[in-house]
């Protein structure tokens, strides 16, 4: 396991994932879905991972909250740790301790993540079922609702979620995750279901609380510009690897990995003189393909025979951390 | 094609013998054109009425109200278009790549149904046309004997988009054609739209929320809000000078990739479509409002740059 002397090393860091290799139990086979991710979240930190569909970004999120689906979710090899307490090392009472209160998650669909025949108020209550609390629920309740902004909380509270916009589920969604003050919370592409001018006041809100709550902010996402916006740093993520990591200025400035310059030039920028895009071409492989060497080299213009090989991992101080021969 | 003022009304019934007791105005005396070649955006978020103007104009809803003209022919009778006058040279791509396709269907199938149907070709060149078609959307003949479920979104949307220029058409409605999709994925749709274009001569309707997307797409938007047009024109020139007070909200909303420039919040929300404000619709919202907003505004046309609107924005964001 490499270690790193970038700004990720540092005391302050609330969750470390470190050479997390995940993998599903299929017949015949141990289908490997990432491997040997690796990040940091500090406090008041608001950490980007960005990756399309199929690059284990979201089991991976799962896996930080110790819930491997199942059947067949299976720790391969390496840890998470929150507050250097190694999650997976906890009994099942503990993980309850441990989610919802500690590491609280959001999701990008905020009609589906809420039961359609419960009122709003009576789930938000739910949250406190598995936790001990020794403070006035109802109260705590009004209050988290002022504070991500929803006023008229008789009315809301009384309501059933269809009754309700997307933008003020979300913003329930994000008052039901900090209930229990947790330290992180885990936002799997949250503003994706949005429309553009609810998204910004939805981030927004999100980077306040950061702040204001020194909480860290794992934000999950396959917008890059909404990375470039609000993360602090940035990881990459393709293919159940990590295949570059940097504060979010130089990777704008300068990204190191091919997929990562590909992405920048796939997407529509408004900010940018020249409005063409330039595609990336091919289609992410499959896990049971992934096969050895450099994962990305089927679609990669720089590629040489010696992608063959799997590449290294480099790390500089400017340019992060990235996994390329070149 | 040009549209005009359309209007797509749903009533809303209630009381025991469902007597209609108001209408939705999901379409307000819509107007807008699209040339032949041309591709032509039309933006707003959920809600605003865009998909229902795409379905409208498509022959799947009820039209209440205006006109639709093809090729300089009336194709409006009553309530309903009358299809026979596009002669399936309007088509109409959907965003769900997963509902959109026939599941029991082969490929195929998919492709050779409404070519026979309509046709377009005889039996005996239908294998040769279908290989044709997918190679037009990168895609190689051999998928034809497998099914759906067996691609991806944006593959299923190559799929969808060859089986709708299997039927030379003139105009294609893309509704929110690459929303569901991975970005570099979108990438690669909207350059085989352009490609389709070029080599086709094809014009589309972009059904879509995406202002960047647009931006490298179209050659003209119109901005769509609760059911009115309210902004329309080149869209370069009205996404770098947005005069609407919404598009420029719009505009600024979106995330891009300079941290110097953070998203501008537009506060409030959307109102309901049962409960509009007298006059222009965005005037809870709207930083310029004033007592004239009361009043249905205006359309002002200038240098074909249209805005709705009493106090346009005048310098350039």
């Amino acid at each position: 396991m490499e270690t790193f002397s970038t700004p990720e090393n540092i005391d302050g860091c609330v969750l470390r994932v470190s050479d997390l290799s995940i993998g599903i139990d299929r017949p015949g086979q141990m289908l490997q879905l990432t491997d040997h991710v690796s990040f940091v979240l500090n406090e008041g930190e608001i950490h980007g991972l960005i990756g399309e569909s199929g690059c284990g970004k979201s089991i991976t999120s799962l896996a930080i909250m110790g819930m491997l689906p199942e059947p067949g979710g299976t720790l391969i090899s390496g840890s998470v740790c929150f507050r250097n307490k190694d999650v997976y090392s906890l009994d099942e009472p503990e993980l309850n301790g441990l989610r919802g209160a500690k590491i609280s998650m959001i999701f990008q669909e905020p009609f589906s993540a809420m039961n359609p025949l419960i009122r709003v108020g009576d789930q938000m209550l739910e949250v406190f079922e598995y936790h001990r609390t020794d403070f006035d629920r109802h109260q705590k309740i009004r209050d988290l609702l002022k504070e991500v902004g929803l006023s008229d909380h008789a009315r809301i509270l009384n309501s059933y979620p269809h009754e309700l916009s997307g933008g003020m589920l979300q913003r329930i969604m994000i008052a039901m995750s900090l209930l229990l003050d947790p330290e992180v919370l885990i936002a799997d592409e949250p503003t994706t279901a949005l429309d553009v001018t609810v998204q910004a006041q939805i981030m927004s809100l999100v980077v306040r609380l950061c702040k204001e709550r020194k909480m860290s902010v794992l934000l999950i996402s396959h917008n890059i510009s909404l990375m470039a916006q609000y993360a602090d740093r940035i990881s990459v993520m393709y293919a159940g690897q990590i295949v570059e990591s940097n504060e979010t200025g130089r990777f704008l400035s300068h990204p190191m990995h091919p997929y990562s310059k590909g992405l920048m030039r796939a997407i529509p920028s408004l900010d940018r003189e020249d409005k063409r895009i330039i595609p990336i071409p091919g289609q992410v492989p499959e896990p049971a393909k992934y096969g050895s060497g450099c994962r990305f080299r089927e679609r990669c213009p720089e590629a040489t025979p010696q992608c063959q090989v799997p590449p290294p991992e480099k790390n500089h101080e400017q340019e992060g951390r990235y996994l390329c021969h070149y | 094609m040009e549209v005009r003022d359309v209007q797509t009304w749903f009533p809303v019934k209630t009381g025991l013998f469902g007597r209609t007791s108001r209408y939705i105005k999901a379409v307000d005396r819509v107007s807008l054109q699209i040339n032949s070649g041309e591709i032509v955006a039309l933006v707003g978020e959920s809600g605003c009425g865009k998909s229902t103007l795409g379905n409208s104009i498509a022959g799947l809803l009820p039209i209440r109200g205006g006109n639709i003209l093809f090729k300089g022919n009336s194709a409006l009778k009553g309530h309903h278009l009358q299809r026979e006058i596009f002669q399936n040279k309007v088509q109409l791509i959907f965003q769900d790549p997963y509902s959109s396709l026939n599941p029991k269907h082969t490929i195929y199938e998919i492709l050779s149904f409404p070519l026979l149907y309509h046709n377009i070709c005889t039996r005996a060149e239908v294998g040769e046309y279908i290989a044709f078609l997918l190679q037009q959307v990168g895609m190689s003949a051999d998928c034809i004997n497998r099914y759906p479920h067996s691609f991806s979104g944006g593959q299923r949307q190559r799929i969808s988009i060859a089986r709708a220029i299997g039927m030379k058409p003139d105009l294609m409605i893309c509704d929110e054609i690459v929303s569901s999709l991975d970005v570099s994925i979108q990438a690669q749709i909207v350059e085989l739209l352009l490609e389709l274009r070029n080599k086709l001569g094809l014009a589309l309707l972009f059904i879509a929320h995406d202002l960047s997307l647009v931006r490298t797409l179209s050659d003209r938007l119109y901005v769509m809000y609760l059911g009115k047009i309210v902004e329309s024109g080149k869209t370069a020139e009205v996404l770098s000078g947005p005069m609407h007070p919404y598009t420029r909200a719009l505009v600024q909303s979106v995330p891009t990739l300079d941290r110097t420039r953070p998203p501008v919040i537009l506060e409030g929300e959307v109102p309901s479509f049962s409960n509009l404000p007298q006059g222009c619709a965005f005037q809870t919202r709207c930083p310029n409002r004033s007592s004239q907003c009361l009043q249905d505004p205006e359309t002002s046309k200038v240098d074909n740059r249209e805005v709705s609107c009493f106090h346009p924005v005048v310098s350039k964001t």
